[in-house]
C-alpha cells in the first residue's frame, strides 16, 4: 500500500514538470523505467530491448478494463493514423496487470482489433509486479462484490520510450491525439 | 360569426393543453444518443454511455438496466486520483427533476459485463431503465467504434 502511495507521488510530480507553458517537453526521468523481459502473446520472449532503434508507447492495463484500455488504445488508434508512414517507426507494448485473467490467447485476439498491431505482454503476477515497479505503476486489484469477480485500479500513464529504452514523457489519459502525436513526432525528429 | 371564432379559440386552447400534456407525459424521462463502445474478440465487458433528461415533476433515480446481451449491467462511476483509475458501481443513479445527466467515456458509465461475443458497430441493442418512480423504458442503443478526432 505504501509503495503504491509512493509511486503515486512519484510519478505525478513528473507529469507536472512534464510541460512548460502548454507545450508538451521531451525529458528524461533516470527514476523511471529500465529494461524488463516478459512473454509476447505467441509464447516468446519479449524485452523492450528487442525494439532498440525504435521509439516505443508503454501502457499497462488489462481486457476486462471497460473503460480507460480501450479509450487509450482508440485514442493511440487515431495518433497513429495521424503519423502516417512514421508509424512504422513507433511500437506499442500493453502490459497486462491481471495476469490471472489475461492468457495469450485473449490477449492476443484483443489487442488483434487495434490495426497499429500493439504487442501484448504477459508474465507471472511477480514479473509484471517487477516491471511495475520499475515503472512506478500502481495497480490495486478491488472485488465488485459479485462472486470472485474483480476490477484492476491502474495508473493510466503511457510511456514514451526513446530508441535507447529511456523514458522521455509521460502521456497523460487526457492528452489530446494532436498533443500526442506532437510529442511523438518531437522524438522521431530528435533522431535525424 | 364571434360565437364561431370564440369557440375557435377554445378548441384551439383545448389542442394546445392537449398537446402539451401529452407531450410531458411522453417525456417524462428522455434518453437519448445512447451508444455502447464496439468490443475486441475476447473483451467481456464494454461501456455504454447516453443522455438523460427528467422532464417530470418529481425525482428520479434509475435503479437497474436490462438487455438481451448481458445479465449484468452496472452504473459505474469513474475516479482519477492523480494518474489512476479507479471505478466504483453505483447502486442506483439519482435523476433531480429538471436534471439532464451525461454519461460519457471517462466519467459515468454502464458498465455491460459478461459478453459472450464482440458487440459490432451498427448493431442495435435493446436496453430497458427501470426507475424508482417513473414506468420502465425500453430504448435501442447502437454500437460503434470510439473515435477520435
Amino acid at each position: 500500500m505504501l509503495k503504491n502511495i509512493f509511486a503515486l507521488i512519484f510519478l505525478y510530480g513528473f507529469i507536472v514538470s512534464n510541460c512548460k507553458g502548454n507545450q508538451p517537453v521531451l525529458d528524461k526521468f533516470p527514476e523511471i523505467g529500465g529494461n524488463f523481459t516478459l512473454e509476447d502473446t505467441a509464447g516468446n520472449k519479449f524485452s523492450l530491448s528487442d525494439l532498440k532503434g525504435k521509439s516505443v508507447l508503454l501502457f499497462f492495463g488489462y481486457t476486462n478494463c471497460p473503460d480507460a484500455c480501450s479509450f487509450n488504445l482508440s485514442r493511440l488508434s487515431a495518433v497513429y493514423k495521424k503519423l502516417g508512414s512514421d508509424s512504422e517507426k513507433v511500437k506499442t507494448l500493453f502490459v497486462t496487470v491481471d495476469p490471472a485473467r489475461d492468457t495469450k490467447e485473449k490477449m492476443g485476439k484483443y489487442l488483434s482489433y487495434f490495426k497499429f498491431n500493439p504487442i501484448g505482454l504477459i508474465g507471472t503476477g511477480k514479473e509484471i509486479d517487477k516491471v511495475a515497479d520499475l515503472y512506478k505503476i500502481v495497480h490495486i486489484k478491488r472485488e465488485t462484490g459479485k462472486g470472485t469477480d474483480y476490477q484492476v485500479d491502474h495508473s493510466t500513464i503511457t510511456f514514451l520510450i526513446d530508441a535507447n529504452g529511456v523514458v522521455r514523457y509521460l502521456i497523460k489519459q487526457d492528452d489530446p491525439v494532436n498533443q500526442v502525436t506532437a510529442v511523438i513526432r518531437n522524438l522521431l525528429s530528435e533522431k535525424l | 360569426m364571434k360565437f364561431g371564432h370564440l369557440l375557435g379559440k377554445i378548441f384551439f386552447c383545448f389542442l394546445l393543453l392537449e398537446t402539451t400534456y401529452c407531450s410531458f407525459h411522453s417525456k417524462s424521462i428522455e434518453i437519448r444518443d445512447g451508444w455502447i463502445a464496439e468490443t475486441p474478440e475476447g473483451a467481456e465487458v464494454t461501456g455504454a454511455f447516453f443522455k438523460i433528461k427528467n422532464y417530470s415533476e418529481s425525482d428520479d433515480e434509475i435503479v437497474s438496466i436490462q438487455s438481451s446481451v448481458s445479465n449484468d449491467i452496472q452504473l459505474h462511476e469513474v475516479f482519477m486520483n492523480h494518474d489512476v483509475m479507479s471505478m466504483r458501481r453505483l447502486p442506483s443513479l439519482r435523476l433531480n427533476k429538471g436534471e439532464l445527466l451525461e454519461l460519457e467515456p471517462g466519467k459515468m458509465h454502464l458498465m455491460i459485463m459478461g459478453l459472450s461475443e464482440p458487440l459490432k458497430s451498427g448493431a442495435k441493442i435493446d436496453m430497458t431503465f427501470k426507475f424508482k418512480v417513473a414506468k420502465e423504458k425500453r430504448v435501442e442503443f447502437v454500437v460503434k467504434k470510439m473515435e477520435f478526432q
